[in-house]
């Protein structure tokens, strides 16, 4: 209170100066201003001074002083507004009366007014009580002969109100100002009108439409290219405006006229001009096909497009509309070829010959330097290819093919995507694509899934042509003469998903391709149910799997081939009574055998804890080391039990290293001596992988989670009853939160917390907050330890993994990268993310000796889904040290959210303690400089 | 003012480009280029016109070179260093960087290949660059107090660059050789618009229009790999600096994609260091290698190897860029003596041969046996491809320029004759712009731009500046009240062309021309200003007035200009204000609603247009005939010019009074 009085006298003092030189004054004066502002904005300072500030300034204001003074003082004035709300309409009726529009409206009218709006935004009636923002108010500003205020009126004529006639009036006035800005302003707002569709209107839009064509002439090119917007915006009015017959004419005029700008000398202009060209909406198909070529077609020669407005007579020569796409695709900047790309697509539904040489253009654009045109042109053919417009061409299928081995994910999600429409007329397209669909499922094996389904769509929709390629390729699936069945090769799956996916459609293909084809795929139904996912489940899949095969007598006509016959209850019941059954349920049951496996060795870990307790942390030692092994031995190909297996493993991992901690505090028989600093690197190893335990897994059940949150107070507990180890607050603090966690999924789950974790509730709430270090008592977490027992972790088993790889090719102690010490050096980092979710925060941490250098990963950087995310991106170091050479440490660590405890304060990196979700990657660096 | 254009080289005709302009008493050579057709005197402009004497120093303001292309700077040594011109030379840093490079290797191929004169030394060509101020792009250089020049970027090679000249209000632009379609690695040609008198460009192709640059590309690269599959080997005759780095980016990029492992071998020479100049100078490449050059290089091929000689008989599939382009000697002749006779291989020829070469005798129909000399006969069995990588403009590109720019007149060079008519003529008729086609030593003269400078007063330019008020205001003015209330009514207002600047150009006595506003001009003139006022002396029927009954009374009047104060004293009667207020209502019951005619004691007011009661019986401005009429009350009217229309609207109102009411019709 005293340093806001004191502040404020001594601001008042400066204001209220008079006698000082002019220049000097005002130095002082903006002092004073700025220490006006740090109170107003302070949201502890008492309304007392602010009516204090209020007053004083509101007399500044009569006081006549310079422009630039007034407009800090009207600022002021509207901070106060907006954030104290209760002075809102005193600061409205103070500013209000600059708002008069003496003779001609100055910076300081259209100042006070768009200070009035932004109060406004916070109260919406105030606007309507308090101002009227009348034509003839509006017309003060528009005539203003400062550019400032006129393009600020422009900028915010939606807030006057303004008869959209006198408005567009306004605006064709403003389209011939002698200003660059104020020329592009109007054009802006032209643009964005879009409530004139009243025919009466339809002279005065056309009037605009023929001036903003003149302004396709204009010296400067942000003029230019807002003219083009808004000519295709107002072209389309009109066109809409006119009769059915006047507006095919029109689009035509619209088109060439768009056509004129494509060889603008300026990129944006181009560009506005490519995407205005695919929002015309009605051409003509000979316009369209001479836009595809350069030279003057015979049949476009000399014609003309005539056509009316109702103030202009057109004559515009069809050439003009000559090659403008092959141009767009040859533009030198990108944005450009991907606009015409996009314009290109949408104008296909006009004509199907355009359609056909729209795509050989489209064609070499598959080869394009850049991604962002190479995915566009597969976005335009998958357009084309759903509005039926898709022709492809034997010739082209190889430039697709291609395209599936670009290294980005979604340039070959895309052009599968096209694959799963294309319609192939010679089955040497068939085989070229099944072709291509294998390489690439070879080069990029994370593209499994989807490759398996397109496979089986297209299998589908062209039998005859599957049948043959199976024939050519049946040798492959075939066991080869040592005995070895290659199943297991993600080849012969995808094989097996096109074999099966032929008779689904033609029956007659059951004959043709051979049984045992189809008993290959019985052993992989599961990932073949997988892999098509939605399409056929598993029993269904069984089934028709069972019945091609011929394994059992089924009469063929009583089975149909189409889909949901396959779950016909009768079809089930024989299907149980097969001897496949088994076998199937083999399958299906494989992920709980592993978890029983899993369960019985949990539990001879659970059994050790009598052991820790007695001491014997040698022995127990080694039967987790067994139970370590044993895991090893279980075989699993489930992503689900990979994960459990990962867990257990960590968990076991704990286990021992809470063993060789409890060591140091038991009642020990033989008195023991301890470095402190071991214990204290024990127990972080402890926390470390608890951390990791917490944090990795998705899909933890409450009772997984209850015993990772009890083993970590555990580990709490002991840190904190030795008085030797330090961070008591931290670790307090993250109790608390902890211990409230618990009682949440107490309170979810309806289940008890044990023993340890009542005492510790309880010892929580009679120390109170534990605020002081002294007050926490090392002897009562010692008690608290005793009550601890190690139950055997009730494991369910479906868990994701959350883990990252990281590499960087080509480097190693023998290929370093180089760097110059002292100035940054660029890391470029493969980073494969699994199960993440897009609200993780993930961190780079690149350690170079004691320097550690965090880096936020964006997940927008990456491609894929949450199972698989992946990157290639190049990382500043900034720091390099000076040596020659030296080994960057990069991980990648998950930020642990729930830990309330702040990590690092005051600098860049993350806010919580990182679980690291892979091993450190060591980088080589040499000095180049050297 | 005129601009003369006096055309030294490149007339109708490709080769040794050089082109004088005189733009306002100032003389800029564009480049000064040599022949490479010719042996004789005719290898270079013929300098003599510019200067009889001799003196260029004097002749010339400047000489600016567009590109380093022979036939754009091969002249410039003998030209500085032989003739004598110490003036300023103006060229891109590129140019600067490369021509000498270009200069030295004609020269050595001139005097140690061919044993000819020496016509200039290595010293004299570095000398010579000594004397170059080079340039930026876009960056505006005051060549003197009245002559500016400014470079923009030409695409073509790199460094190659258009130059605007601009004198006093004349500007011209000068393109050089151009492109106007990106490569693989220089971007197109890229200028403002500006305001031209003339635009003198190259028209290399006036009549060619190509298609698709990807078709081109596919082609040449089926043709390679299809050779190169087969195990044969490829040559790829080329100029050391600018086909030869975008085919290799085209065949590296290809390489990488089709994971080939054949290598790509670049024959020694200018080449290599061509291509560290290409890398240095990455801010002249294309928006693509810009783009991505910080992560890696476009010219640093990946599958590029150096040549050894001995791989020339080394079996396996190679593809070799080997210099020079036409294969008019040197390392690519030797090549190609050894490749062509198997059928195996590929001759790839990029651009443009002169006849002559062997490379012009192997595009002109495929001959199976070629004499390179007397002694030596060539069996050709190889492929041969032609592409037409041409770092020139088609003529769509040259028409697009042309309309972008829209200068007054055109200015063909650097082209062959007929094409260039046509192409003149479609100019002409397309675009309307007058366009000529000199041939060497001819001049061209154009009448340019002149613009009078005056001054303007402050008041003028503010005037100027500002949307115009007063026609907006004026159009809306009227009906503004209507506007709120009944919009659709509003009477679209039309200011379209209406909008100038409006002043008065007024010439005083040994000073320049100025514009003023209008409010200045008096004051200015030191005069008081005259208002022309009319006035005539209306009667009106008494009885009409007061009873709105009809009398006959109707009598003629008759219009008279003078001083309307003098009948204002004269008061008739105490109701004389009456009589106003009477008049009044008749007036605005028989007026259109919304005019508003002020009431004051002794008149009544609408704009300008005033009315009194007037009791002289001699008033001037009344006609003799109505003098004697009895029973009719006179009113006095009086009004500005500008109200004119207004007035007699109100007057044809009153007199309509008497004559409705009278049967009696005016007698004249």
């Amino acid at each position: 209170m005293e340093m806001e009085g004191q502040l404020w006298r001594r601001c008042e003092e400066k204001l209220a100066l008079t006698t000082v030189e002019s220049t000097d004054r005002r130095r002082i004066y903006f002092q004073a201003l700025a220490s006006a502002r740090a109170l107003i904005v302070n949201p502890s300072t008492s309304e007392e001074t602010i009516s204090h500030v209020l007053e004083t300034l509101v007399r500044s204001l009569q006081v006549k002083c310079d422009l630039f003074l007034v407009l800090h003082i009207f600022k002021l004035l509207s901070d106060i507004a907006l954030h104290r709300q209760h002075f809102l309409h005193t600061v409205t009726d103070i500013i209000r009366p600059y708002t008069v529009v003496e003779e001609n409206a100055s910076q300081l009218n259209a100042h006070v007014l768009s200070m009035l709006f932004r109060i406004a935004e916070s109260d919406r009636s105030l606007l309507s009580t308090t101002l009227e923002l009348r034509e003839d108010l509006a017309l003060s500003f528009c005539f203003s002969p400062s550019v400032t205020v006129r393009v600020w009126f422009l900028l915010n004529v939606d807030k006057f109100h303004i008869h959209p006639r006198l408005l567009v009036t306004l605006l064709l006035g403003f389209m011939k100002d002698p200003y660059p800005s104020v020329r592009r302003a109007a054009l802006c707002v032209l643009a964005s009108l879009s409530k004139f569709t009243d025919i009466e209107g339809h002279g005065l839009i056309a009037e605009c439409y023929d001036c903003a064509v003149e302004l396709f002439l204009d010296i400067y090119e942000f003029v230019r290219s807002a003219a083009v917007r808004a000519v295709s915006k107002l072209g389309e009015i009109l066109g809409a405006l006119g009769s059915e017959m006047d507006s095919a004419g029109w689009f035509d005029i619209l088109f060439v006229q768009l056509c004129s700008m494509v060889r603008d000398m300026s990129m944006e202009v181009r560009n506005e001009a490519f995407v205005a060209l695919g929002k015309v909406r009605l051409v003509a198909e000979d316009l369209l096909l001479q836009s595809l070529s350069k030279k003057v077609l015979g049949i476009t020669k000399e014609k003309k497009i005539v056509g009316q407005s109702s103030t202009k007579e057109y004559e515009l020569p069809v050439s003009g509309a000559a090659g403008v796409f092959v141009h767009g695709l040859e533009d030198e900047f990108y944005k450009v070829r991907s606009s015409a790309c996009n314009s290109l697509g949408m104008l296909t539904a006009f004509s199907d010959q355009f359609a056909s040489g729209a795509l050989t253009l489209l064609m070499d654009m598959l080869y394009d330097d850049s991604t962002v045109v190479r995915l566009q042109t597969l976005e335009t053919m998958h357009h084309m290819a759903m509005c039926d417009r898709l022709r492809v061409q034997e010739t082209h299928i190889h430039m697709f093919t291609d395209c599936l081995m670009d290294t980005s994910f979604l340039i070959r999600y895309q052009v599968r995507k096209i694959f799963r429409l294309m319609k192939l007329t010679v089955p040497e397209m068939f085989t070229s694509l099944i072709r291509g669909l294998l390489t690439n499922l070879e080069t990029y094996p994370q593209d499994e899934d989807d490759i398996c389904s397109v496979l089986f769509n297209t299998g589908r929709s062209h039998g005859n042509f599957a049948v043959s390629f199976l024939k050519e390729v049946a040798h492959e699936i075939e066991p080869s003469c040592d005995g070895d069945l290659k199943f297991d090769r993600a080849r012969v799956t995808a094989l097996l998903v096109l074999a099966l996916s032929a008779p689904l459609q033609h029956k007659e293909h059951f004959c043709t391709i051979p049984r045992r084809i189809f008993l290959y795929a019985i052993p992989l139904i599961g990932r073949i149910s997988r892999i098509l996912g939605d399409q056929l489940d598993q029993e269904a899949l069984f089934t028709y799997l069972s019945h091609c095969s011929g394994s059992f007598n089924f009469a063929a006509t009583e089975l149909s081939s189409r889909e949901d016959k396959f779950i016909d209850p009768w079809v089930k019941e024989v299907c149980v009574a097969t001897s496949f059954d088994e076998h199937q349920q083999k399958l299906t049951t494989s992920h709980e055998e592993e978890t029983d496996a899993v369960k019985v060795i949990l539990k001879t870990v659970a059994e050790s804890w009598p052991l820790i307790h007695s001491g014997c942390t040698g022995e127990v030692l080694k039967t987790l080391r067994v139970c370590k092994e044993e895991l090893t031995t279980i075989v699993v190909d489930s992503p689900e039990s990979i994960s459990m297996l990962a867990f257990t493993s960590r968990y076991i991992r704990v286990i021992q290293l809470i063993a060789e901690a409890c060591e140091n505090f038991l009642p020990s028989k033989k008195v023991r001596f301890v470095r402190m600093e071991r214990l204290n690197l024990l127990l972080e190893k402890l926390e470390a992988s608890l951390r990791e335990l917490r944090y990795r897994f998705l899909g933890l059940t409450i009772k997984e989670e209850l015993h990772v949150l009890e083993l970590m107070l555990f580990s709490c507990a002991m840190r904190l009853s030795k008085v030797e180890i330090c961070c008591h607050q931290t670790t307090l603090k993250r109790m608390r939160g902890m211990i409230s966690h618990v009682e949440i999924l107490c309170g979810e789950g309806s289940t008890e917390p044990s023993i340890f974790v009542k005492e510790l509730q309880k010892l929580f709430s009679q120390a109170g907050t534990f605020n002081d270090e002294s007050s926490s008592d090392p002897f009562l977490f010692k008690r608290s330890l005793g009550f601890f027992s190690l139950k055997q972790v009730e494991i369910h088993g479906r868990f994701k993994h959350i883990k990252a790889d990281i590499d960087v090719p080509d480097n190693d102690s023998e290929n370093p990268l180089t760097f110059i010490s002292g100035l940054p050096v660029g890391v470029s980092l493969q980073i494969s993310l699994y199960n993440i979710v897009s609200e993780d925060r993930l961190w780079l941490k690149m350690a170079v000796g004691e320097y550690t250098q965090y880096v936020f990963l964006d997940l927008f950087l990456f491609d894929g889904c949450d199972e698989v995310r992946r990157t290639t991106f190049t990382v500043p170091l900034y720091r390099t040290p000076k040596v020659i050479s030296f080994v960057l440490k990069a991980c990648i660590g998950r930020e642990c959210l729930f830990d309330d405890v702040d990590f690092v304060k005051g600098q860049p990196g993350p806010k919580h303690e990182l679980a690291f979700l892979c091993k450190e990657k060591e980088v080589f660096l040499l000095n180049g400089g050297s | 003012m005129a601009i003369e254009c006096l055309v030294l080289g490149a007339g109708q005709e490709v080769g040794k480009s050089c082109v004088i302009v005189s733009i306002g008493g100032k003389r800029i050579m564009f480049d000064c280029g040599m022949h490479m057709g010719y042996l004789d005197h005719r290898r270079y402009p013929d300098f003599s016109l510019i200067s009889e004497s001799g003196d260029f120093d004097k002749a010339l303001t400047c000489v600016i070179i567009t590109h380093f292309h022979l036939d754009h700077v091969g002249a410039l040594t003998y030209f500085t260093e032989v003739c004598g011109y110490h003036g300023p030379i103006y060229m891109t840093y590129p140019t600067k960087a490369l021509a000498p490079l270009m200069l030295e290797d004609f020269r050595k191929v001139m005097v140690d290949r061919r044993g000819e004169e020496e016509q200039f030394t290595n010293d004299q060509i570095m000398e010579c660059m000594k004397k170059v101020t080079a340039v930026d792009l876009k960056q505006t250089v005051q060549v003197d107090k009245d002559l500016q020049i400014r470079a923009y970027y030409a695409g073509h090679v790199l460094g190659a660059a258009m130059f605007y000249a601009k004198v006093g209000d004349s500007a011209i632009v000068y393109t050089g050789d151009y492109n106007m379609t990106p490569d693989r690695h220089l971007g197109a040609a890229q200028i403002d618009r500006l305001q031209l008198d003339l635009l003198i460009t190259e028209s290399t192709y006036a009549t060619t229009i190509r298609d698709s640059k990807y078709g081109r590309e596919r082609e040449f690269l089926k043709a390679v790999h299809k050779c190169v599959s087969g195990g044969g080997k490829v040559l790829i005759p080329t100029f050391a600096l600018g086909r030869a780095q975008e085919l290799c980016i085209l065949l590296d990029d290809y390489w990488e994609r089709m994971n080939l492992k054949i290598p790509i071998y670049f024959s020694a020479g200018l080449t290599i260091q061509a291509n560290m100049y290409y890398k240095m100078l990455i801010g002249w490449t294309s928006q693509k290698v810009k783009d991505t050059y910080a992560t890696h290089n476009a010219f640093d091929f990946k599958h590029v190897c150096s040549f050894d000689r001995s791989f020339i008989n080394a079996p396996g599939p190679c593809v070799l860029f080997a210099t020079p382009g036409m294969i008019s000697g040197g390392f690519s002749l030797e090549v190609f003596k050894r490749w062509a006779p198997s059928e195996m291989n590929l001759i790839a020829l990029p651009g443009y041969c002169v006849a002559g070469t062997v490379g012009h005798k192997l595009m002109s129909g495929k001959p199976t046996k070629i004499d390179l000399d007397k002694d030596t006969q060539i069996d050709v069995r190889c492929q041969i491809h032609q592409m037409s990588f041409s770092p020139h403009t088609d003529a769509k590109g040259i028409m697009d320029l042309v309309k972008f720019l829209s200068p007054k007149h055109v200015i063909l060079v650097h082209g062959e004759k007929p094409k260039m008519a046509t192409l003149k003529g479609r100019i002409q008729t397309e675009l309307g712009i007058k366009c000529y086609d000199p041939a060497n030593n001819e001049t061209v003269h154009i009448p340019s731009t002149t613009y009078v400078k005056i001054d303007a007063t402050q008041a003028f330019i503010r005037n100027c500046l500002i949307p115009n008020p007063e026609l907006l205001k004026s159009s809306l003015e009227g009906n503004s009240d209507i506007g709120c209330t009944n919009t659709m009514s509003l009477p679209l207002p039309h200011l379209r062309d209406e909008k100038v600047a409006e002043g008065i150009l007024v010439m005083e006595k040994t000073k320049k021309a100025r514009a003023v506003h209008q409010t200045e001009l008096l004051p200015m003139l030191g005069m008081v200003e005259n208002k022309l006022q009319l006035a005539y002396c209306c009667p009106v029927n008494m009885s009409s007035l007061e009873h709105f009954r009809s009398h006959e009374l109707n009598e003629q009047s008759s219009l008279s200009v003078g001083d309307p104060s003098s009948s204002m004293k004269m008061l008739l009667s105490s109701d004389q204000c009456s009589w106003l207020r009477l008049l009044l209502l008749k007036l605005s019951h028989s007026l259109a609603e919304g005019t508003n005619i002020q009431q004051f004691p002794d008149h009544l007011q609408l704009e300008s247009f005033r009315i009194s009661v007037c009791s002289n019986a001699t008033c001037p401005y009344k006609f003799k005939e109505d003098v004697h009429a009895s029973a009719a009350l006179f009113f006095c009217c009086s009004w500005l010019i500008g109200d004119e229309k207004l007035a007699w609207r109100i007057i044809s109102v009153m007199k309509d009074w008497n004559s409705s009411t009278a049967p009696r019709q005016p007698t004249s």
